[in-house]
Order: C-alpha cells, then sequence, then structure tokens
C-alpha cells in the first residue's frame, strides 16, 4: 500500500489502538498457554482419552471428560434451539411489529434481564421448576410421548432440559438485544421498499432478518458462548452426573460444573491438572464452535453472485 | 465463588421452606460474657489468617469474634473455601493456619514436614432421607445396607435387607434416589471412609468407588447437589430420595434421620453427643497417632455414632514471627478449652477431654 505521510495524531491513534488490540490478542494467547501448560500432566497421564474417556474417578485416578463434552454442547444445543427463535421473534416485534410508545419500555425490561445475576436463575431452576419437572412435566410427557427415545425416564427434575431452559432465559435477552440492534440497522428504504411493492409484514420481516443476518448470527454466537461456559446455574440444575446419552429427561454434567464442583478440595496436583485440563478444553470447545458456527453463516466457499 | 454459593442457598432454603429462623440462642456471645470465659493475654498484638474447610467455617467464624473480642490486638480472618485450598496456603505459608476435614496426604506433608495437626471440632455425617410413608420414627440403617444403597444394588425402598433391620416397619415398594455432594467434600470423604471399612465392596481394590473428596459413584439413579444445604434441599423436594449430609447444616431438623448401627451393635442417632464418644474411642483405640491424625469413623463403644468427622487446623510448628506464634498459640488453646462450649449450641461435637490433653501438648511445640 502506497504510504503517504502520516499526522502525528494519526500515527499515535493507529499506535495505541494497535497496542489495545494487542493486548486483547495476548491474554487470549497468554489464557491458552497457562491452561495448556498446568494441564500439560493430565494429557501425558491420559493422553487423548481425556478427551475421549467417560470415566471420570479422582480415587483411580482415571480422568475422562467426554461426558462433560458432551453435556456442555448438549445443554447448550437445548438452550441455542429455545432461545434463536424466541430471541429472533421478540426482537422483531420490538422492531417491527409493537406500537412506537412501548418499544423503549419492552427494550429496557429485556436489558434489564440480562443484568439478573446468574446465580437467580440457577436458584429459580433448582427450588421451583425442578420439583415441578419431577412432579408433573416429565410423568406427563412420558405419559404422552414416552416412546420417542429422546426423552428417557423421570429425573429428580434437574437435567439437561432444565439446564438448557434456564440457559435459555439467560442468553435470551442477550441475543434479543443484540438481534433488536441488527434489525434496526437495517436501512429504513428498504423496509419501505417492500411496503411500496405490497409486501405483507410478515414478507417485510423476512427481508429485514435476511439483510441483518451478520447481526443476527453475532447475537446467537454470544449467547452460544455464554451457554458454553455458564457455570453456577448450570451446576444448580444439572444434576452433575457424568452420563452422556442424548436424552433430554437424564442428567449430565458440563465442563464447567465439574469444574467448580471438584476445584475446592483437589489437592492432588494431578487431579488439579485435569480440572485444569477442563478448562483448557472448554476453551478450545468455544473456539471451534465460534469458528465452526462463522463458516456456516459465510460460506466463504460459496462465491456470491 | 462456588462456597458463596452455600448461604445464599441456606436463605433460599430457608425462605422456601417457609421456616422461621432457628439460630441457636447462644449462637452470638455478648462482649461481657466472652471476656469473663476468654482471659485476655496481655500483649498479644498480631495478624492471624486462616483458610479452608467449609465445615470449620460457621464454628471459626464464632471462636474468632469470640477471641478478637477478648484480645483487640489479635485479628484473626478465616477464608472457607475448601479443605483442599487452605491445605495448599498453609503449605505454601500464604496463610498461619488451615482448616482441613482431612490431614496432610503423603504428598502435602513431604512439603511441610513441621506440620501440627490439632483437631478442633467434630460432626456426624447423617443419611436423611425423605419417605413420607415412614413418619418420624427413624429408619434403622447398617453398613452394609447404606454401601448397597449408594452401591445401586438395592434399589427399593423395601429391599429384604431394609426388611431385615427394621421389623416390624412398612417399607414402601418404591425406587431409591441417591442424593450425594456434586462439589468435592469433607463430608464424602468421611462418608466413603466409613463405608470403606465397613462394606469390602467399596475399596478401591475391589473395584468400588473408594475414599475421596470427590469419587465416582456407581448407582444409577445418583443425583447430585451442592453443599450440605442442595443435598437437604433435593432430599426435602425428592420423594423416596436418600442422601447423605453435614450434621451442622441449619435445616437438618427438616429431614427424616436413619439410625446408625455402630460396631456394637446399637443403632444411634447422629447427635454431637455421639459423635464426641466416636472420637473418644477411637483414640482410645489408637485410631489416631502420636500427631492426632487419625479418623473416628466406625469407632467402638455402644453410644458411638459411627460416621463421624474430624475437623483440624493444620499450622506450621515453626514460626518466624515470635509475635503470631504467641497469638497462634493462644488462639488454638482458646479453640480447645473455652472455645468449645460453643460447639454443642452450634450442632458440633465437642473434642473429649482425652484429646485435649493430647492437642495441648501439640499447640505447647508452636514456637519461634
Amino acid at each position: 500500500m502506497a504510504k503517504r505521510s502520516e499526522h502525528p495524531t494519526d500515527r499515535a491513534t493507529r499506535l495505541g489502538l494497535g497496542l489495545v488490540a494487542a493486548a486483547v490478542a495476548m491474554t487470549v494467547l497468554a489464557i491458552a498457554y497457562v491452561l495448556g501448560s498446568h494441564a500439560w500432566d493430565a494429557f501425558r497421564f491420559a493422553g487423548t482419552s481425556l478427551a475421549t474417556g467417560s470415566d471420570w474417578d479422582p480415587v483411580e485416578p482415571s480422568f475422562g471428560a467426554w461426558p462433560f463434552i458432551f453435556g456442555t454442547l448438549f445443554s447448550s444445543a437445548i438452550a441455542i434451539a429455545l432461545a434463536v427463535p424466541i430471541g429472533f421473534l421478540v426482537a422483531l416485534f420490538l422492531t417491527e411489529l409493537a406500537p412506537r410508545w412501548l418499544r423503549s419500555p419492552l427494550g429496557i425490561l429485556v436489558e434489564l434481564l440480562a443484568g439478573v445475576p446468574s446465580i437467580v436463575f440457577g436458584m429459580w431452576g433448582f427450588f421451583y421448576l425442578a420439583p415441578k419437572m419431577h412432579e408433573t412435566f416429565e410423568p406427563w410427557v412420558l405419559a404422552h410421548a414416552g416412546w420417542i427415545p429422546i426423552f428417557g425416564e423421570v429425573t429428580p427434575g434437574v437435567g439437561f432440559l432444565l439446564a438448557g431452559l434456564v440457559l435459555a432465559i439467560m442468553i435470551l435477552p442477550t441475543i434479543t438485544a443484540i438481534s433488536r440492534d441488527a434489525l434496526l440497522g437495517v436501512p429504513r428504504l428498504e423496509r419501505e421498499a417492500a411496503y411500496a411493492l405490497g409486501a405483507t409484514r410478515w414478507e417485510v420481516a423476512r427481508t429485514s432478518l435476511r439483510s441483518a443476518k451478520a447481526g443476527l448470527f453475532a447475537a446467537a454466537t454470544l449467547g452460544l458462548g455464554r451457554a458454553l461456559g455458564e457455570t453456577i446455574a448450570v451446576t444448580l440444575v444439572i444434576g452433575n452426573v457424568a452420563h452422556s446419552k442424548l436424552r433430554l429427561f437424564d442428567q449430565g454434567a458440563t465442563l464447567a460444573s465439574t469444574l467448580a464442583n471438584q476445584v475446592g478440595e483437589a489437592s492432588d496436583p494431578l487431579m488439579l491438572s485435569a480440572l485444569i485440563a477442563l478448562g483448557f478444553i472448554l476453551f478450545l470447545l468455544t473456539l471451534v464452535v465460534n469458528l465452526g458456527a462463522r463458516l456456516v453463516i459465510e460460506r466463504p466457499w460459496r462465491k456470491h453472485a | 465463588m462456588q462456597k458463596l454459593l452455600i448461604p445464599i442457598f441456606l436463605i433460599g432454603a430457608l425462605v422456601l421452606a417457609g421456616c422461621a429462623s432457628n439460630t441457636p440462642p447462644t449462637a452470638t456471645t455478648p462482649p461481657s460474657s466472652s471476656a469473663t470465659t476468654t482471659p485476655a493475654k496481655d500483649g498479644l498484638a498480631a495478624d492471624l489468617s486462616g483458610e479452608g474447610s467449609t465445615f470449620v467455617g460457621p464454628i471459626m467464624e464464632k471462636w474468632r469474634v469470640a477471641f478478637g473480642n477478648a484480645n483487640p490486638g489479635v485479628h484473626i480472618s478465616y477464608l472457607a473455601d475448601g479443605s483442599g485450598k487452605g491445605r495448599a496456603s498453609v503449605i505454601g505459608s500464604r496463610v498461619d493456619f488451615a482448616g482441613s476435614d482431612a490431614p496432610l496426604s503423603a504428598g502435602e506433608a513431604g512439603n511441610m514436614t513441621d506440620a501440627l495437626h490439632i483437631p478442633v471440632v467434630a460432626g456426624g455425617v447423617l443419611v436423611a432421607y425423605n419417605v413420607p410413608d415412614l413418619g418420624k420414627t427413624p429408619l434403622r440403617l447398617d453398613g452394609a445396607a447404606i454401601a448397597s444403597i449408594f452401591l445401586g444394588t438395592i434399589t427399593k425402598w423395601n429391599d429384604p435387607a431394609i426388611a431385615a433391620i427394621n421389623p416390624g416397619v412398612t417399607l414402601p415398594n418404591k425406587d431409591i434416589t441417591v442424593v450425594v455432594r456434586s462439589d468435592g467434600s469433607g463430608t464424602t470423604a468421611t462418608f466413603t471412609d466409613y463405608l470403606n471399612k465397613v462394606d469390602a465392596r467399596w475399596p478401591k481394590a475391589n473395584g468400588g468407588p473408594g475414599v475421596g473428596a470427590t469419587v465416582k459413584w456407581p448407582a444409577a439413579s445418583t443425583t447430585a447437589a451442592n453443599g450440605n444445604p442442595g443435598v437437604g434441599s433435593t432430599i426435602q423436594t425428592t420423594t423416596y430420595s436418600v442422601g447423605y449430609i453435614g450434621s451442622d447444616w441449619a435445616d437438618i431438623s427438616a429431614l427424616q434421620q436413619a439410625v446408625v448401627k455402630n460396631t456394637a451393635g446399637e443403632f444411634v442417632e447422629g447427635t454431637p453427643e455421639a459423635a464426641s464418644a466416636a472420637l473418644d474411642a477411637a483414640l482410645k483405640a489408637n485410631a489416631f497417632d502420636a500427631d492426632l491424625k487419625g479418623s473416628a469413623t466406625n469407632a467402638g463403644g455402644a453410644n458411638s455414632y459411627p460416621i463421624t468427622a474430624v475437623s483440624w487446623v493444620i499450622v506450621h510448628q515453626h514460626q518466624s514471627d515470635a509475635n503470631k506464634a504467641a497469638a497462634l498459640k493462644a488462639f488454638l488453646e482458646y479453640i480447645l478449652h473455652d472455645g468449645q462450649q460453643l460447639s454443642t449450641p452450634n450442632k458440633y461435637a465437642p473434642m473429649p477431654t482425652s484429646l485435649v490433653t493430647k492437642a495441648d501438648a501439640l499447640i505447647a511445640k508452636i514456637g519461634s
């Protein structure tokens, strides 16, 4: 690139912002390095079975984190499946359909929901929802649709479905707020043009969704990131048992919940290393899921016409 | 962060159960009376920091406040974030003492050759259950039955093995849900230590879960919850469940508790007195070494509760700071003598006199 003489303030800005950006990149790399080096003992001890093995037994010792990886992905998938459609629809309502006087109070309410600490959602799930799941919802579903293998058996209430549900409510405000902003960014002209062509409200909404695709994707990804790493609320409502069957009514554990549960009394260096390895795996998982989602949405291999 | 959960959980449990607070009346010692029961030592001036066991946490809070009131020159802090963390911190001399539900492991002891273990408090690990059909009369359980339930080989409440030790009791034909601790815990370590002693299927060498703060639970119907409050609430809300829980939990009276068969063949309730009796018996049977490391589970004696936990304060014998050494000695002496009056009202088992004598000798070794 041809370089023209740069104004001193421009240079200062460039250097300053570059430094901040570099600091962020360095932090991520430093986290990866520290986690990786502390987890090294566990990786050397267990090899690949640390990620693929299903036996987590600190007494043995044997460290297989597959049930936790599965639990993290499964509970987050449930959360995304519930929260993304609802979040997008709420955002559409807020931008397209809600009466003008209602938009701003509703928007503020949604943002307030984002400020509720996760422990509150967890306690609500544990004390209020779990008994209801156990006594009413699960038996009812199993009586009517028990032949579908995805459901499983009656749990004490806590389990993958409850964890996914609580996570969905937790990530809903993030998804709604960001997708609302994305939809607000759709050029007014585009919408008015659609209306002028005689499009119905639903058709206009669909056009907006398509234009705001990148923003909506960012909303879902941020929600997913929060779901993958959420610790306290999930610990309360997932059951903390190392199961890895694709059953909505079954208990499980996530990487983050296992880490939180076991780190307090982990004095054995190998176990501590294995727990840090869980953190490292979670770090990688988040990275892979984010990159994967980005690939799917951007489809760089498909040239735009 | 996780330990923050426990008080919040407790508050939630209390609010949801609609219970009035059942704080023991002697919980807060007025300054005047603590001044009489806690003789102030002149010239003590030091900051002491402690870290570790959550089991010790509530009583340590009472002790440090009472001792601090009587000795204004001494400031004591205690962070209840888990025994493992407390041991790591005292080994690295980042704190002055650790509260721990287990002695140092062999590996840890190698890094702290001048460790002194002072037992400070004990308590029963209760087997609590939720079987509405049974009412208030406590269910009788023995080691084999408890082991079978937690191994998952007994899956129904009316299993012949339970029925045999409960003659005349009509047991429901219902599936048992097993509730365990999700977080690593000294309570789990004590409970598994007991089962390891009483049932041949339990030891790791025989293919069982073994002993530890975190073990792999084999029963298919197991659910795990955080802390005593989490286990207690899960038992409360899950009919036909059973779990183990520290007797220090504030809301324990809301749950049905089993009486457990001890080595003398008696079925004993997990009261503080029964835990003290177990500790005394274990000490007399040489279940503790000269440094007072040992275990009080499955102790002899007709009055002993078999699943009894002990917690220690672990300190360095050699202290570089003479003021700290003096304050630490005075504080530990207070804990083992006058401080023990606070044990029973706070649902902990006091140290038997036989043990206090030996502990005094260890405390006397602390020096600069």
